[in-house]
């Protein structure tokens, strides 16, 4: 019969699935893990760009800072305030030497009437300009008495700032008054002296540290004042435009709300933080990119707070993220391996236990077989025990009724096939009773004396019949041997058959000797028939070897019997004489049994 | 020398198969029963030298045949016939006091020698006590 299990057939589909479930919840898990990781890496790194933000910002103070105190230097010198020539000329050569090119574009000393000025330019060359610089809103500042010893910071004038064209200038002015002692003035004046002025380049003071900055593998700073143009950036051309402008003008398709408003609102209100936005390209690369800025003010006026520009620190996001991806992805392939190992060892465990569901199958099914076997067998056995009266009563009169018939007639003729086919149902009865035949465990301990007398007692008239004489020989009190009785039972009436067999043709003794050895009980089953030869000797325990003639026996009795007393963890040797070999007196064959004692019970 | 011999079984064919092949094969007597429960009752009327019984019968059973002779006369050998294949049954009737059995189907031969030898037990066995009785 087919059975189905549509349950069973359901748990390798229900588990393919919950393992597909897991691979995408572990999946989703990564992928929430990643972003988590991704936002916590970003942010890392903004603070860092912050940081580096504030470096830059604390390096452009620094250096607006010396410019200041190398101004306030100059102002003391005697020559400058008494504006001595020509040790004026030399006092301010020293002292542009002394600045970074490029910073200082030139310094200016109005005098304090504001209607004549002594330069310096780049150069180191001095002249004279006529004017009125009186007007210029430095020099009122600089008239304030109060604003003596002070530094302002300021947008040039027009005229400056048209001789050094549109790049983003500031100048640095500090009033002068006579108050320095020299050989000439061994008692300073005290005056105002007019104002002494640095003329500076603000995009190089910014650029100076911020074109060396670099953050992550492609992030740069770029630096805006107060208006939002820029002072330092990568692109040149973008130095002195608006920031605010300059942008779309760069790529117009790009939308920079994202980048304005943080301008516009946190860093142009002096403000410092991190962000994120969209930009409209990266260094060579043009098109929306998304972009990470941490920024900081400058302070670049300590009298006037307000007074500031901004530092920035720019990277795309995609530099942070590709660094995490990629460790992402090796952890995700890490787990995929480790999922995947998981499974497979799951997939081979779901086969192993198949597998010994298919043996226990196998198994149950072999008991059944077995079982049904084992009642056909009861049944045959039934059959078999009936159907022998009735085959004894025909035989029986059919031998009656031949005897009283004469050989040549065709009624004798008749009953010899009712004989014949009698004969041939008792062989089949016979061969059914064999085989329902079955073995049943009772015991596991046998009294070896009792089964030898039960064997004897069961063949002794059939050997008489023979012309065989019984000879037993017992040791008394024996201990109990391993064993079934009934297969032991099996093993000596199998002997004794073999010893009946050998000495069928003139008679014999059959002995049977039981004793005690070396902690085994031995039974010896002999006989006087023919013996067995040599040659066969080392296969009569073999099954099917049999020395008798075709159909009287099948081979089986030895071996059967030999893993009877194997089982009970005994054993059965054979000696043998046989009466055709050379230099036989005596033939015959002893079977000698050794079988262990059963452990005294402590 | 004729002796009486009781036979039980209660197929009545096996009864005349084995009572044709005593009274044409012997000198001997046979009573023959297919109703096993009359044992007493013949036992009663008959000095028996030999019971032959068929081991299962309806109304009793071989094994109750042997102790009822023995009861009755120790000397009187009882052959049981079994049924082939059944070696167990055919051991127990022997260890309870059988003088032999038959297994059917049998040849007339061994039902013959097994007579001859019960009976001959049986004189020895009386000799033996009548030597011993004086």
């Amino acid at each position: 019969m087919k059975r189905f299990y549509p349950a069973r057939r359901m748990v390798p589909l229900v588990g393919m699935l919950a393992t597909a479930l897991l691979l995408i919840f572990a999946f989703v898990l990564g992928l929430v893990s990643f972003g988590k990781m991704r936002q916590v890496v970003t942010e890392e790194f903004n603070r860092q760009q912050l940081v580096l933000a504030q470096n830059l910002a604390a390096l452009i103070q620094q250096d607006l800072e010396f410019l200041r105190r190398e101004l306030t230097v100059l102002n003391l010198s005697p020559s400058v305030q008494y504006s001595e020539s020509p040790s004026l000329g030399s006092r301010l050569r020293v002292t542009l030497r002394s600045i970074q090119a490029g910073e200082l574009l030139e310094i200016r000393r109005v005098s304090s009437t504001g209607l004549e000025a002594v330069v310096l330019d780049r150069a180191g060359v001095a002249h004279t300009e006529q004017g009125r610089f009186g007007d210029d809103p430095y020099f009122a500042w600089a008239l304030a008495p109060r604003n003596r010893n002070r530094i302002l910071l300021d947008e040039p004038p027009a005229y400056i700032q048209a001789r050094f064209g549109p790049r983003p200038l500031l100048i640095m002015a500090t009033p002068q008054y006579q108050d320095s002692p020299d050989e000439a003035h061994p008692r300073p004046t005290g005056r105002f002296a007019g104002v002494l002025l640095f003329v500076l380049d603000a995009s190089s003071i910014a650029s100076r540290f911020a074109e060396h900055a670099k953050s992550g593998a492609t992030g740069y700073a770029w630096v805006i004042d107060e208006e939002g143009t820029f002072l330092a950036h990568p692109m040149p051309s973008f130095v002195g435009k608006n920031a605010f402008k300059a942008r779309p003008e760069f790529n117009p398709a790009m939308g920079f709300e994202g980048i304005n408003t943080i301008m516009r609102d946190r860093m142009l209100k002096g403000q410092e933080g991190t962000g994120s936005y969209v930009s409209g390209w990266h260094r060579q690369t043009v098109g929306p990119i998304h972009k990470l800025i941490g920024f900081c003010p400058v302070h670049i006026d300590p009298d006037r707070p307000g007074r500031l520009w901004s530092v920035a620190v720019v990277a795309p996001v995609s530099e942070v993220h590709g660094l995490v991806a990629s460790l992402f992805m090796r952890q995700f392939f890490m787990q995929a391996a480790i999922v995947l190992a998981i499974l497979a060892g799951g997939l081979s465990l779901v086969r192993l236990e198949r597998h010994w569901t298919q043996i226990k199958k196998q198994r149950e099914r072999e008991v059944n077989l077995s079982s049904r076997l084992a009642s056909l067998g009861m049944l045959a056995a039934g059959v078999a025990h009936e159907i022998n009266n009735p085959i004894a009563i025909i035989l029986g009169f059919a031998d009656i009724l031949l005897e009283k018939t004469s050989p040549d007639t065709e009624a004798y003729a008749q009953l010899k096939i009712i004989e014949r086919q009698g004969l041939a149902c008792k062989k089949i009865v016979e061969n059914l009773g064999r085989f329902a035949r079955i073995p049943e465990q009772r015991d596991e301990t046998t009294d070896l004396n009792e089964e030898i007398h039960r064997a004897v007692a069961m063949v002794t008239n059939t050997l008489l019949t023979d012309k065989i004489q019984c000879h037993v020989e017992l040791q008394e009190n024996l201990p109990r041997v391993m064993g079934d009785p009934q297969g032991i039972q099996q093993v000596l009436l199998n002997l004794i058959t073999n010893a009946r067999g050998a000495m069928k043709k003139e008679g014999g003794v059959l002995a049977v000797y039981s004793r005690r050895e070396d902690g085994r009980v031995a039974v010896a089953v002999t006989d006087t028939g023919h013996g067995i030869r040599k040659k066969d000797l080392g296969r009569i325990f073999d099954p099917f070897f049999t020395t008798k003639a075709p159909g009287e026996g099948t081979g089986l009795g030895l071996s059967i019997s030999h893993g009877i007393i194997e089982k009970a963890g005994g054993t059965i040797t054979v000696e043998s004489r046989h009466e055709d070999e050379a230099g036989t007196e005596h033939p015959g064959t002893t079977f000698t049994i050794h079988l262990p004692i059963v452990p005294q019970e402590s | 020398m004729q002796e009486k011999i009781l036979i039980l079984d209660d197929e009545v064919d096996m009864l005349t198969l084995l009572q044709t092949i005593i009274s044409t094969k012997t000198p001997h007597d046979v009573v023959a029963t297919n109703n096993p429960l009359e044992l007493e009752e013949l036992m009663a009327a008959d000095a028996f030298s030999l019971v032959i019984s068929d081991l299962k019968m309806l109304g009793r059973d071989g094994l109750e045949v042997i102790d009822l002779v023995h009861d009755k006369d120790a000397t009187i050998p009882v052959v049981i016939i079994t049924a082939y294949g059944s070696l167990e049954s055919a051991q127990e009737v022997v260890r309870h006091g059988a003088y032999d059995y038959i297994t059917k189907p049998f040849r007339k031969e061994q039902v013959l020698i097994t007579i001859e030898r019960a009976l001959e037990w049986r004189r020895i066995t009386l000799e033996n006590m009548k030597l011993k009785g004086h």
